[in-house]
């Protein structure tokens, strides 16, 4: 099956460690998340979610989640900001 | 998912998140909003909705509401039960079956015709099957098999087939059974008022029971023969009869007026029990009775009573003369027991043959009958 980020992840050759995680934020409208480890704070304003070597915090407004699954998380939403720490 | 189908719940619990995390590794959530601290929804599939059920539970949350949307729930919720669809399957079947059939007849509009013969005669020459069925053809053949029609529709309301017919007006001497008239007694012909048919007999004419004495049919001025009712009102004059024969010297068997009874009880046609009672009489004779003692068919016992009663022989010697009355009363009483109903008696007579001490009578009732 075609994968977005196999495909990317293809060209880029000289840079190691590409397999922890992907995120891909459309339009600050919807964020879509591979590899997650487990969501840690969910409301309409604060999305978090762990991954490997860290979290990801996700501010907005009026956010929900439309999908979760064991390692794929669909942020949807008002996003205003993003941050890995 | 909305072909598929899916669930909401509305749940309340602590550690959403947590939990949502444990949730998600069994099955996929979609659209989790979070109301409150403690309170959120969520959805997933319909066919995994009883498993999210039992894990959210297990998980201790409180579930506040549960609803199902899409077609599947619906599809599930109506063929769910193996017994409905059972039924709507044999239904189907039974429908598919005896839909195109008829199965009931109605006629209208007959006056002197039998319903029952026009039905036969349709459920004879044609199909039940209302796709091999045509009602044109009905009509045809129902109004050239009986003349008596002069109107025929047919038509299939559902499953029943009514047929709707008209009759000709025929006058009533030509319409009917054509039965001739036939004398029910000996006898003989006494008045002939013919209405129609043919006659055949006349005035003074002797006739046997069975005789024809109409005929149900004429000659019409082509020569032609033609059916009609016969009708006419035939006066009979018929003769009954009765013989008593008496004898001047004779014996009679008198019953003395004394009697033995003698009872038995019996189980199963065996006595159990007797009185001992003894016939001593010389001469006698006997009437049995039965009767049911218990009601019950367990003991069946049953009283078998048996009257003896003592006989005497008496010689009796009576001239004719002196019993004369008393003979001709029992001769007119078996004349009469042989007569028919007249409507009306004309003549009584009698005669006495004589012959060695014996003297038989033969009473004659004459009377009238009409026939037809």
């Amino acid at each position: 099956m075609f994968n977005f980020f196999g495909e990317i992840k293809k060209n880029i050759k000289n840079i190691d460690g590409l397999d922890a995680y992907n995120i891909i934020n459309i339009s600050n409208k919807l964020v879509y998340a591979e590899g997650h480890k487990g969501l840690v704070t969910l409301s309409k304003e604060l999305v978090a979610f762990k991954v490997k070597n860290g979290r990801v915090l996700i501010e907005g407004k009026d956010m929900f989640l439309l999908e979760l699954t064991e390692n794929t998380i669909k942020i949807s939403g008002t996003i205003k900001k993003m941050e890995l720490f | 998912m909305r072909f598929c189908g899916y669930t909401k719940f509305k749940i309340k619990g602590l550690n959403q998140e947590k939990n949502l995390n444990i949730l998600s590794k069994k099955i996929n959530v979609y659209d989790v909003v979070r109301i409150e601290k403690n309170l959120s929804t969520l959805k997933v599939k319909y066919h995994e909705s009883k498993k999210a059920k039992k894990i959210l539970l297990e998980l201790g949350y409180e579930i506040l509401l549960e609803e199902n949307h899409g077609f599947s729930p619906l599809f599930f919720k109506i063929f769910g039960n193996i017994s409905v669809v059972s039924a709507f399957v044999l239904a189907t079947i039974l429908y598919a079956i005896q839909s195109p059939m008829i199965w009931k007849y109605q006629v209208l509009g007959q006056d002197k015709l039998s319903a029952q013969e026009i039905v036969d005669f349709v459920k004879e020459n044609y199909s039940s099957n209302k796709l091999k069925l045509s009602t044109k053809q009905v009509e045809g053949g129902i109004y050239h098999n009986f003349e008596e029609i002069s109107f025929v529709s047919v038509i299939i309301k559902g499953q029943t087939m009514v047929i709707n017919i008209k009759e000709k007006l025929l006058p009533e001497e030509i319409y009917g059974d054509f039965e001739p008239i036939v004398a029910e007694f000996d006898g003989k012909v006494k008045n002939i008022e013919l209405v129609s048919g043919t006659s055949c007999v006349k005035i003074g004419d002797y006739v046997k029971k069975g005789d024809i004495l109409v005929e149900p049919n004429y000659i019409d001025s082509f020569g032609q023969e033609q059916k009609v009712k016969a009708d006419a009102k035939i006066t009979l004059e018929v003769y009954a009869v009765g013989d008593y024969t008496h004898f001047e010297e004779r014996v009679e068997v008198k019953r003395t007026g004394r009697f033995v009874i003698i009872d038995e009880v019996q189980l199963f046609g065996l006595t159990v029990y007797t009185n001992k009672e003894e016939n001593t009489f010389s001469m006698s004779e006997s009437e049995v009775k039965f009767k049911d003692i218990s009601k019950n068919l367990l003991l069946p016992l049953k009283l078998k009573r048996t009257t003896i009663y003592e006989l005497e022989i008496e010689y009796i010697t009576e001239k004719y003369q002196d019993a004369e009355e008393k003979i001709l009363q029992k001769a007119r009483e078996k004349a009469l027991e042989n007569s028919p109903n007249y409507d009306k008696i004309i003549d009584e007579f009698y005669t006495v043959k004589h012959l060695s001490g014996t003297s038989t009578v033969s009473y004659v009732i004459v009377g009238e009958i009409i026939a037809g």
